[in-house]
C-alpha cells in the first residue's frame, strides 16, 4: 500500500517523489494547468493516515454501539458484558451519569489517536496512493455510520 | 427573565457552539472550495490560507467542545433515573419522553442517533484542519487531497447537522431543565 519516496507514482495527477534538504517531497504538476512546471509538495503520508484514523474511530463508534446493544447475548455466549464494560464514567471515573456511552466515544477516540500515531509514524516522509485510502476511510466512515443507525443497531438486540 | 445552570449549558452547547460551528463549516468550505491555483494570485493564496486554516481549526475545536459538553455535562442530566415512585418528570428528560408513545421515539431514534453520531464530526473536522495546516499554500496543487477534504468537511457538517436537528427537536419536547 505504501510507495517509496523514490519511486513514481500515480493518482489524479501524474505525481513523482524526490528529496530536499528539508526531507522527501511529492513532486505534482498543478491541477489544472497539467503542462505547467513540476512543483514539490510536502508527501501525502501523515496526511492520509489521518483520513484512516478518522475512518477507524468512526468505526470503533458504531462497533461500541452494536457491541452493547449486543451485551446481554454476548454475556450469556461468553460471559462477558459489554455494557457494564463501555461504563467508563463508573469504572474510571471518567464523568457521572453518562453511562455506557463514555466507553464507546472515549474508546473511539484512542483507536482514532493511536491509529494516526502509528500510521503517521510508519508513513512519515512516504507518498502513499491516496484515492485507495481516500476509498477506505469512506468505507470505514460508512460502516461506522450504518451501525449507529438505530434501526441497523436494534437488529442485535436481545428479545 | 433567567436560565437556570442546566438550561445555560444546554444553550452553549446547542446554539452557541452550534452556531459557531455552522459559521466555521460555511468559512471553511468556501475557502477550501475555492483554492484552485487558476483561481488565486499567488499573493491571494498567500492571504487565504491562514484564514482557511483559522476557518478550519475553528470548526474542528469547536466540534469537539460541542460533543464534550453535550457527552460530559448535558447528557448526564438528560438520561438521568428518575426516583422510585416518581410521576413527575418534567426534570428527567429521557423518562418524560419515554412516558409517552407519542413521544418515546425521540429518544429511541432521536437522541439514540445523535449521540453517537455526533462524535463522527471532530474526529473528520480534526483531519481537514491537519490537512489544511500540513499543506499550507501546496494545498492548491493537492487536488487530490483537497477533493476530499471537502468530501470529510461535508461529512462532518451531515453528522453534526443530524445531531443538531435531533437536538433541537428533543429539546422542544422534552427540555433539560
Amino acid at each position: 500500500m505504501v510507495t517509496e519516496t523514490t519511486e513514481p507514482i500515480t493518482a489524479v495527477a501524474p505525481e513523482a517523489t524526490t528529496s530536499s534538504r528539508n526531507g522527501p517531497v511529492a513532486v505534482i504538476e498543478p491541477e489544472e494547468a497539467m503542462t505547467g512546471p513540476e512543483i514539490a509538495t510536502k508527501p501525502n503520508g501523515p496526511v492520509a493516515a489521518g483520513f484512516i484514523a478518522a475512518g477507524v474511530g468512526t468505526l470503533v463508534i458504531g462497533l461500541g454501539v452494536v457491541l452493547n446493544e449486543a451485551s446481554a447475548t454476548i454475556k450469556e455466549a461468553i460471559g462477558f458484558d459489554f455494557n457494564a464494560f463501555l461504563r467508563f464514567d463508573a469504572n474510571y471515573g471518567l464523568g457521572q451519569g453518562v453511562g455506557p456511552l463514555s466507553g464507546k466515544v472515549t474508546l473511539a477516540v484512542i483507536a482514532f489517536a493511536a491509529t494516526w500515531l502509528v500510521l503517521g509514524y510508519v508513513w512519515r516522509g512516504r507518498e502513499v496512493p491516496f484515492q485507495r485510502v481516500f476509498r477506505t476511510s469512506l468505507a470505514l466512515i460508512g460502516l461506522g455510520f450504518l451501525m449507529t443507525f438505530p434501526p441497523f443497531f436494534e437488529l442485535f438486540a436481545a428479545g | 427573565m433567567s436560565l437556570t445552570d442546566r438550561e445555560l449549558w444546554a444553550l452553549i452547547h446547542g446554539l452557541g457552539l452550534g452556531a459557531l460551528f455552522l459559521l466555521a463549516f460555511t468559512g471553511g468550505f468556501l475557502g477550501l472550495w475555492s483554492l484552485r491555483e487558476r483561481f488565486i494570485t499567488p499573493e491571494g493564496i498567500a492571504e487565504r490560507i491562514p484564514r482557511l486554516a483559522i476557518w478550519t481549526s475553528v470548526m474542528g475545536v469547536v466540534a469537539w467542545l460541542t460533543v464534550i459538553t453535550g457527552t460530559w455535562i448535558v447528557y448526564p442530566w438528560y438520561r438521568a433515573t428518575p426516583p422510585e415512585g416518581t410521576t413527575d418528570f418534567t426534570t428527567f428528560p429521557r423518562s418524560l419522553l419515554l412516558s409517552l408513545p407519542s413521544t418515546a421515539e425521540w429518544h429511541r431514534f432521536g437522541m439514540e442517533w445523535k449521540e453517537h453520531i455526533a462524535w463522527i464530526a471532530p474526529l473528520l473536522a480534526t483531519v481537514v484542519a491537519f490537512a489544511v495546516i500540513y499543506y499550507g499554500a501546496q494545498l492548491t496543487r493537492r487536488h487530490d487531497i483537497r477533493s476530499a477534504l471537502l468530501v470529510f468537511f461535508t461529512l462532518a457538517f451531515a453528522a453534526a447537522g443530524i445531531a443538531g436537528l435531533f437536538g433541537a427537536l428533543i429539546t422542544k419536547a422534552a427540555p433539560v431543565s
